[in-house]
Protein backbone atom coordinates (compact mmCIF):
# COMPACT_ATOMS: atom_id res chain seq x y z
CA UNK A 1 0.00 0.00 0.00
CA UNK A 2 1.28 3.44 -0.88
CA UNK A 3 -0.11 6.94 -1.20
CA UNK A 4 0.34 10.60 -1.98
CA UNK A 5 -1.06 13.87 -0.62
CA UNK A 6 -1.59 17.16 -2.45
CA UNK A 7 -3.64 20.32 -1.91
CA UNK A 8 -7.05 20.62 -3.54
CA UNK A 9 -10.35 22.50 -2.96
CA UNK A 10 -8.75 24.52 -0.15
CA UNK A 11 -7.95 21.31 1.71
CA UNK A 12 -5.91 18.14 1.20
CA UNK A 13 -6.35 15.17 -1.08
CA UNK A 14 -4.96 11.85 0.13
CA UNK A 15 -4.81 9.02 -2.39
CA UNK A 16 -3.99 5.48 -1.27
CA UNK A 17 -3.63 2.45 -3.54
CA UNK A 18 -2.83 -1.18 -2.82
CA UNK A 19 -0.90 -1.60 -6.10
CA UNK A 20 2.28 0.47 -5.60
CA UNK A 21 3.16 0.46 -9.29
CA UNK A 22 -0.09 2.18 -10.16
CA UNK A 23 0.28 5.19 -7.88
CA UNK A 24 1.77 7.60 -10.44
CA UNK A 25 -0.93 6.91 -13.02
CA UNK A 26 -3.63 7.06 -10.36
CA UNK A 27 -2.35 10.40 -9.07
CA UNK A 28 -2.31 11.89 -12.57
CA UNK A 29 -5.85 10.72 -13.19
CA UNK A 30 -7.03 12.01 -9.81
CA UNK A 31 -5.48 15.45 -10.29
CA UNK A 32 -7.05 15.75 -13.74
CA UNK A 33 -10.48 14.70 -12.49
CA UNK A 34 -10.43 17.00 -9.46
CA UNK A 35 -9.40 19.87 -11.70
CA UNK A 36 -12.51 19.23 -13.80
CA UNK A 37 -14.67 19.13 -10.67
CA UNK A 38 -13.19 22.41 -9.48
CA UNK A 39 -13.79 24.13 -12.82
CA UNK A 40 -17.40 22.92 -12.75
CA UNK A 41 -18.41 23.30 -9.11
CA UNK A 42 -16.28 25.95 -7.42
CA UNK A 43 -18.23 28.82 -5.89
CA UNK A 44 -15.05 30.90 -5.79
CA UNK A 45 -14.03 30.66 -9.45
CA UNK A 46 -15.78 33.41 -11.42
CA UNK A 47 -15.71 31.35 -14.61
CA UNK A 48 -16.85 28.04 -13.15
CA UNK A 49 -20.03 26.50 -14.47
CA UNK A 50 -21.54 26.96 -11.01
CA UNK A 51 -20.65 30.67 -10.83
CA UNK A 52 -22.15 31.22 -14.26
CA UNK A 53 -25.47 29.57 -13.43
CA UNK A 54 -25.56 31.26 -10.01
CA UNK A 55 -25.16 34.60 -11.74
CA UNK A 56 -27.55 33.97 -14.62
CA UNK A 57 -30.13 31.97 -12.68
CA UNK A 58 -30.52 29.51 -15.55
CA UNK A 59 -28.63 27.81 -18.34
CA UNK A 60 -27.09 24.64 -19.66
CA UNK A 61 -24.33 23.50 -17.36
CA UNK A 62 -21.23 21.33 -17.36
CA UNK A 63 -21.97 17.56 -17.14
CA UNK A 64 -20.14 17.28 -13.84
CA UNK A 65 -22.06 20.18 -12.35
CA UNK A 66 -25.35 18.72 -13.56
CA UNK A 67 -24.50 15.37 -11.98
CA UNK A 68 -23.57 17.01 -8.67
CA UNK A 69 -26.72 19.16 -8.66
CA UNK A 70 -28.88 16.07 -9.18
CA UNK A 71 -27.08 14.28 -6.34
CA UNK A 72 -27.44 17.34 -4.10
CA UNK A 73 -31.18 17.54 -4.81
CA UNK A 74 -31.55 13.86 -3.89
CA UNK A 75 -29.69 14.52 -0.63
CA UNK A 76 -32.00 17.45 0.12
CA UNK A 77 -35.06 15.35 -0.62
CA UNK A 78 -33.78 12.43 1.47
CA UNK A 79 -33.20 14.65 4.50
CA UNK A 80 -36.28 16.85 4.11
CA UNK A 81 -33.98 19.77 3.45
CA UNK A 82 -31.62 19.35 6.40
CA UNK A 83 -28.87 19.22 3.77
CA UNK A 84 -29.64 22.07 1.41
CA UNK A 85 -27.72 22.95 -1.78
CA UNK A 86 -29.32 26.40 -1.97
CA UNK A 87 -27.38 28.08 0.82
CA UNK A 88 -25.09 30.00 -1.53
CA UNK A 89 -26.61 33.37 -0.62
CA UNK A 90 -26.60 32.43 3.08
CA UNK A 91 -22.88 31.63 2.92
CA UNK A 92 -22.20 35.02 1.34
CA UNK A 93 -24.42 36.76 3.89
CA UNK A 94 -22.45 35.35 6.82
CA UNK A 95 -19.19 36.34 5.21
CA UNK A 96 -18.03 33.11 3.55
CA UNK A 97 -17.78 34.84 0.19
CA UNK A 98 -14.23 33.89 -0.75
CA UNK A 99 -11.92 30.94 -0.28
CA UNK A 100 -11.56 30.14 3.38
CA UNK A 101 -7.86 30.99 3.39
CA UNK A 102 -8.75 34.56 2.38
CA UNK A 103 -11.38 35.16 5.08
CA UNK A 104 -10.45 37.81 7.64
CA UNK A 105 -12.15 38.96 10.85
CA UNK A 106 -14.64 41.74 10.23
CA UNK A 107 -17.09 43.83 12.25
CA UNK A 108 -19.77 43.60 9.57
CA UNK A 109 -23.02 42.29 11.03
CA UNK A 110 -24.19 38.75 10.43
CA UNK A 111 -27.32 38.52 8.34
CA UNK A 112 -29.44 35.43 7.83
CA UNK A 113 -30.74 34.09 4.53
CA UNK A 114 -32.73 30.90 5.14
CA UNK A 115 -32.56 28.07 2.60
CA UNK A 116 -35.32 25.94 1.16
CA UNK A 117 -35.03 27.14 -2.43
CA UNK A 118 -34.01 23.68 -3.60
CA UNK A 119 -37.66 22.69 -3.91
CA UNK A 120 -38.07 25.16 -6.76
CA UNK A 121 -35.06 24.16 -8.85
CA UNK A 122 -35.93 22.90 -12.32
CA UNK A 123 -33.65 20.45 -14.13
CA UNK A 124 -33.79 19.06 -17.66
CA UNK A 125 -31.49 16.04 -18.01
CA UNK A 126 -31.78 15.89 -21.80
CA UNK A 127 -30.18 19.31 -22.19
CA UNK A 128 -28.47 19.57 -18.77
CA UNK A 129 -30.40 22.79 -18.25
CA UNK A 130 -30.88 24.24 -14.78
CA UNK A 131 -33.27 26.97 -13.65
CA UNK A 132 -32.93 28.43 -10.16
CA UNK A 133 -35.75 30.20 -8.34
CA UNK A 134 -35.30 33.97 -8.23
CA UNK A 135 -32.57 34.97 -5.80
CA UNK A 136 -31.42 31.41 -5.11
CA UNK A 137 -27.71 30.62 -5.34
CA UNK A 138 -26.18 27.17 -5.08
CA UNK A 139 -23.40 26.10 -2.73
CA UNK A 140 -22.39 22.53 -3.49
CA UNK A 141 -19.21 22.47 -1.43
CA UNK A 142 -19.80 19.44 0.75
CA UNK A 143 -21.74 17.34 -1.72
CA UNK A 144 -19.36 18.05 -4.58
CA UNK A 145 -16.38 16.96 -2.51
CA UNK A 146 -18.06 13.75 -1.39
CA UNK A 147 -19.31 12.97 -4.89
CA UNK A 148 -15.83 13.57 -6.27
CA UNK A 149 -14.37 11.13 -3.73
CA UNK A 150 -16.88 8.43 -4.70
CA UNK A 151 -16.44 8.96 -8.41
CA UNK A 152 -12.65 9.18 -8.24
CA UNK A 153 -12.33 6.03 -6.14
CA UNK A 154 -14.51 4.13 -8.58
CA UNK A 155 -12.54 5.33 -11.61
CA UNK A 156 -9.14 4.73 -10.02
CA UNK A 157 -10.04 1.24 -8.86
CA UNK A 158 -10.91 0.41 -12.45
CA UNK A 159 -7.66 2.00 -13.61
CA UNK A 160 -5.37 0.27 -11.13
CA UNK A 161 -7.15 -3.02 -10.60
CA UNK A 162 -6.48 -2.73 -6.88
CA UNK A 163 -8.20 -1.28 -3.88
CA UNK A 164 -8.24 2.51 -3.77
CA UNK A 165 -9.03 5.03 -1.05
CA UNK A 166 -9.63 8.66 -2.02
CA UNK A 167 -9.76 11.10 0.87
CA UNK A 168 -10.74 14.70 0.06
CA UNK A 169 -10.42 16.82 3.17
CA UNK A 170 -11.61 14.08 5.48
CA UNK A 171 -14.42 12.76 3.28
CA UNK A 172 -13.24 9.44 1.91
CA UNK A 173 -14.41 6.74 -0.47
CA UNK A 174 -13.14 3.19 -0.95
CA UNK A 175 -13.44 1.13 -4.15
CA UNK A 176 -12.00 -1.99 -5.70
CA UNK A 177 -11.18 -5.34 -4.10
CA UNK A 178 -11.83 -5.49 -0.36
CA UNK A 179 -8.96 -4.19 1.70
CA UNK A 180 -8.92 -3.34 5.40
CA UNK A 181 -8.19 0.39 5.52
CA UNK A 182 -7.40 1.93 8.89
CA UNK A 183 -9.11 5.28 9.27
CA UNK A 184 -8.66 7.68 12.15
CA UNK A 185 -11.82 9.68 12.82
CA UNK A 186 -11.22 12.99 14.54
CA UNK A 187 -12.45 16.56 14.68
CA UNK A 188 -9.81 17.65 12.16
CA UNK A 189 -8.71 15.78 9.05
CA UNK A 190 -5.12 16.80 9.75
CA UNK A 191 -5.12 15.06 13.15
CA UNK A 192 -2.53 12.32 13.70
CA UNK A 193 -3.62 11.45 17.22
CA UNK A 194 -6.79 11.51 19.29
CA UNK A 195 -10.16 10.43 18.02
CA UNK A 196 -10.49 6.75 17.17
CA UNK A 197 -8.96 4.38 14.62
CA UNK A 198 -11.37 2.03 12.88
CA UNK A 199 -11.11 -0.44 10.01
CA UNK A 200 -13.31 0.07 6.95
CA UNK A 201 -13.38 -2.19 3.88
CA UNK A 202 -15.74 -0.45 1.48
CA UNK A 203 -18.14 2.45 1.11
CA UNK A 204 -17.41 5.87 2.51
CA UNK A 205 -16.63 7.73 5.70
CA UNK A 206 -17.23 11.42 6.25
CA UNK A 207 -16.87 13.81 9.15
CA UNK A 208 -18.60 17.14 9.61
CA UNK A 209 -17.13 19.44 12.20
CA UNK A 210 -18.00 22.73 13.81
CA UNK A 211 -14.47 23.25 15.10
CA UNK A 212 -12.64 23.69 11.82
CA UNK A 213 -13.30 26.26 9.10
CA UNK A 214 -14.45 28.81 11.66
CA UNK A 215 -14.09 32.57 11.44
CA UNK A 216 -14.98 35.69 13.42
CA UNK A 217 -17.55 38.26 12.34
CA UNK A 218 -19.07 40.97 14.51
CA UNK A 219 -17.96 39.30 17.76
CA UNK A 220 -19.41 35.95 16.73
CA UNK A 221 -17.42 32.83 15.92
CA UNK A 222 -19.06 31.28 12.90
CA UNK A 223 -18.68 27.88 11.27
CA UNK A 224 -19.63 26.65 7.84
CA UNK A 225 -22.37 24.09 8.59
CA UNK A 226 -25.55 26.11 8.21
CA UNK A 227 -29.03 25.32 9.45
CA UNK A 228 -31.21 25.81 6.37
CA UNK A 229 -34.13 26.85 8.59
CA UNK A 230 -32.26 29.95 9.78
CA UNK A 231 -29.47 30.47 7.28
CA UNK A 232 -27.06 30.72 10.21
CA UNK A 233 -24.46 28.29 11.55
CA UNK A 234 -26.10 25.30 13.22
CA UNK A 235 -26.19 25.39 17.00
CA UNK A 236 -23.01 23.85 18.39
CA UNK A 237 -24.14 20.61 20.02
CA UNK A 238 -21.42 18.49 18.40
CA UNK A 239 -17.76 19.19 17.79
CA UNK A 240 -17.83 16.60 15.04
CA UNK A 241 -19.94 13.80 13.62
CA UNK A 242 -18.30 10.92 11.74
CA UNK A 243 -20.45 8.58 9.67
CA UNK A 244 -19.82 5.36 7.73
CA UNK A 245 -22.14 4.60 4.83
CA UNK A 246 -22.40 2.89 1.48
CA UNK A 247 -20.98 5.93 -0.28
CA UNK A 248 -19.12 9.04 0.72
CA UNK A 249 -22.10 11.12 -0.42
CA UNK A 250 -24.40 9.19 1.91
CA UNK A 251 -21.91 9.54 4.78
CA UNK A 252 -21.43 13.25 4.18
CA UNK A 253 -25.17 13.83 3.92
CA UNK A 254 -25.86 12.05 7.20
CA UNK A 255 -22.99 13.77 9.00
CA UNK A 256 -24.15 17.20 7.87
CA UNK A 257 -27.77 16.44 8.77
CA UNK A 258 -26.63 15.32 12.22
CA UNK A 259 -24.83 18.59 12.87
CA UNK A 260 -27.99 20.48 11.87
CA UNK A 261 -30.28 18.25 13.96
CA UNK A 262 -28.22 18.81 17.10
CA UNK A 263 -29.58 16.91 20.09
CA UNK A 264 -31.95 14.93 17.88
CA UNK A 265 -29.11 13.52 15.80
CA UNK A 266 -28.38 10.24 17.67
CA UNK A 267 -31.98 9.08 17.47
CA UNK A 268 -32.24 10.10 13.82
CA UNK A 269 -29.06 8.23 12.91
CA UNK A 270 -30.11 5.16 14.90
CA UNK A 271 -33.55 5.12 13.29
CA UNK A 272 -31.89 5.08 9.87
CA UNK A 273 -29.31 2.48 10.96
CA UNK A 274 -26.41 4.76 10.06
CA UNK A 275 -23.26 4.01 12.11
CA UNK A 276 -21.92 7.24 13.55
CA UNK A 277 -19.58 8.64 16.17
CA UNK A 278 -20.62 11.99 17.60
CA UNK A 279 -18.34 14.10 19.76
CA UNK A 280 -20.12 16.65 21.92
CA UNK A 281 -18.87 20.11 22.73
CA UNK A 282 -18.00 18.63 26.14
CA UNK A 283 -15.85 16.03 24.31
CA UNK A 284 -18.14 13.17 25.35
CA UNK A 285 -18.46 10.54 22.62
CA UNK A 286 -21.79 9.06 21.51
CA UNK A 287 -21.79 6.01 19.25
CA UNK A 288 -24.89 4.85 17.39
CA UNK A 289 -26.03 2.05 15.06
CA UNK A 290 -23.12 -0.26 15.70
CA UNK A 291 -20.26 2.20 15.54
CA UNK A 292 -17.57 0.22 17.40
CA UNK A 293 -16.18 1.06 20.78
CA UNK A 294 -12.50 1.77 21.03
CA UNK A 295 -10.46 -1.39 21.49
CA UNK A 296 -9.29 -0.53 24.97
CA UNK A 297 -12.91 0.06 25.96
CA UNK A 298 -14.06 -3.22 24.46
CA UNK A 299 -11.26 -5.28 26.05
CA UNK B 1 -102.10 5.82 33.61
CA UNK B 2 -100.09 6.13 30.43
CA UNK B 3 -102.02 7.35 27.48
CA UNK B 4 -100.81 5.94 24.15
CA UNK B 5 -99.67 8.48 21.50
CA UNK B 6 -101.66 8.59 18.38
CA UNK B 7 -99.66 7.18 15.42
CA UNK B 8 -99.22 10.56 13.66
CA UNK B 9 -97.86 12.25 16.78
CA UNK B 10 -95.52 9.30 17.46
CA UNK B 11 -94.08 9.39 13.89
CA UNK B 12 -93.55 13.15 14.10
CA UNK B 13 -91.73 12.79 17.43
CA UNK B 14 -89.53 10.02 16.03
CA UNK B 15 -88.63 12.15 12.99
CA UNK B 16 -87.65 15.05 15.28
CA UNK B 17 -85.36 12.71 17.27
CA UNK B 18 -83.67 11.52 14.06
CA UNK B 19 -83.18 15.13 12.90
CA UNK B 20 -81.76 16.20 16.25
CA UNK B 21 -79.41 13.18 16.40
CA UNK B 22 -78.22 13.80 12.84
CA UNK B 23 -77.61 17.45 13.64
CA UNK B 24 -75.64 16.66 16.78
CA UNK B 25 -73.47 14.13 14.92
CA UNK B 26 -72.91 16.57 12.04
CA UNK B 27 -71.93 19.37 14.40
CA UNK B 28 -69.59 16.96 16.22
CA UNK B 29 -67.89 15.85 13.00
CA UNK B 30 -67.57 19.42 11.79
CA UNK B 31 -66.10 20.51 15.11
CA UNK B 32 -63.60 17.65 15.07
CA UNK B 33 -62.53 18.38 11.49
CA UNK B 34 -62.31 22.07 12.22
CA UNK B 35 -60.25 21.51 15.33
CA UNK B 36 -57.92 19.15 13.43
CA UNK B 37 -57.50 21.66 10.65
CA UNK B 38 -56.82 24.41 13.14
CA UNK B 39 -54.18 22.31 14.90
CA UNK B 40 -52.56 21.38 11.58
CA UNK B 41 -52.52 25.02 10.50
CA UNK B 42 -51.14 26.40 13.72
CA UNK B 43 -48.66 23.63 14.58
CA UNK B 44 -45.12 25.00 14.30
CA UNK B 45 -42.72 23.47 11.79
CA UNK B 46 -40.22 21.08 13.36
CA UNK B 47 -37.10 22.89 14.45
CA UNK B 48 -33.79 21.10 13.92
CA UNK B 49 -32.11 20.45 17.23
CA UNK B 50 -35.38 20.77 19.06
CA UNK B 51 -35.23 17.50 20.91
CA UNK B 52 -36.60 14.01 20.59
CA UNK B 53 -40.10 14.94 19.57
CA UNK B 54 -38.62 16.87 16.69
CA UNK B 55 -36.59 13.83 15.66
CA UNK B 56 -39.61 11.57 15.88
CA UNK B 57 -41.42 13.71 13.40
CA UNK B 58 -38.50 13.88 11.00
CA UNK B 59 -37.78 10.19 11.24
CA UNK B 60 -41.22 9.40 9.90
CA UNK B 61 -40.81 11.71 6.93
CA UNK B 62 -37.14 11.34 6.09
CA UNK B 63 -36.22 8.94 3.32
CA UNK B 64 -32.61 7.79 3.70
CA UNK B 65 -34.27 4.81 5.28
CA UNK B 66 -32.81 1.50 6.28
CA UNK B 67 -32.86 0.31 2.68
CA UNK B 68 -29.87 2.64 2.26
CA UNK B 69 -28.17 1.42 5.40
CA UNK B 70 -24.56 0.39 4.90
CA UNK B 71 -23.67 -3.24 4.26
CA UNK B 72 -21.57 -5.26 6.69
CA UNK B 73 -18.40 -4.38 4.76
CA UNK B 74 -19.20 -0.67 4.94
CA UNK B 75 -19.47 -0.77 8.72
CA UNK B 76 -16.40 0.27 10.70
CA UNK B 77 -14.74 -2.18 13.06
CA UNK B 78 -12.58 -1.52 16.06
CA UNK B 79 -8.94 -1.15 15.23
CA UNK B 80 -5.70 0.03 16.72
CA UNK B 81 -2.24 1.12 15.65
CA UNK B 82 -1.35 3.67 13.04
CA UNK B 83 -3.98 4.95 10.69
CA UNK B 84 -3.69 4.91 6.90
CA UNK B 85 -5.63 8.15 6.64
CA UNK B 86 -7.87 10.48 8.69
CA UNK B 87 -11.52 11.45 8.39
CA UNK B 88 -12.09 14.77 10.06
CA UNK B 89 -13.49 18.19 9.48
CA UNK B 90 -11.85 20.42 6.91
Amino acid sequence: MTGVRFPVFGTTAHLLVTEPGSLAAAERALRAFLSEVDLACSRFRPGSSLSIVNSAGAGEVDPILFAVIEVALRCAEATDGLVDPTLGSAMVAIGYDRTFADLAPTSAPVTAVPGGGWRGIETAPATRAIRLPHGVRLDLGATAKAWAADEAARRLAALTGGSVLVNLGGDLAIAGPKHAWKVRVADDHLATDGGQVVTVRSGGVATSSTTVRTWRRADQVLHHVLDPATGLPARRVWRSVSVAARTCVDANTAATAAIVLGTAAPDWLAAHDIPARLVGTDHRVTRVAGWPSELQEAA
Amino acid sequence: MVRPLNPAARDAAAARVVKITTGVVAVGVAATLGLGAAIAYTAPAPKPGGGKSDYDDKSKKSKPAKKNAPSADDRPESSSGDEDTTSGGS
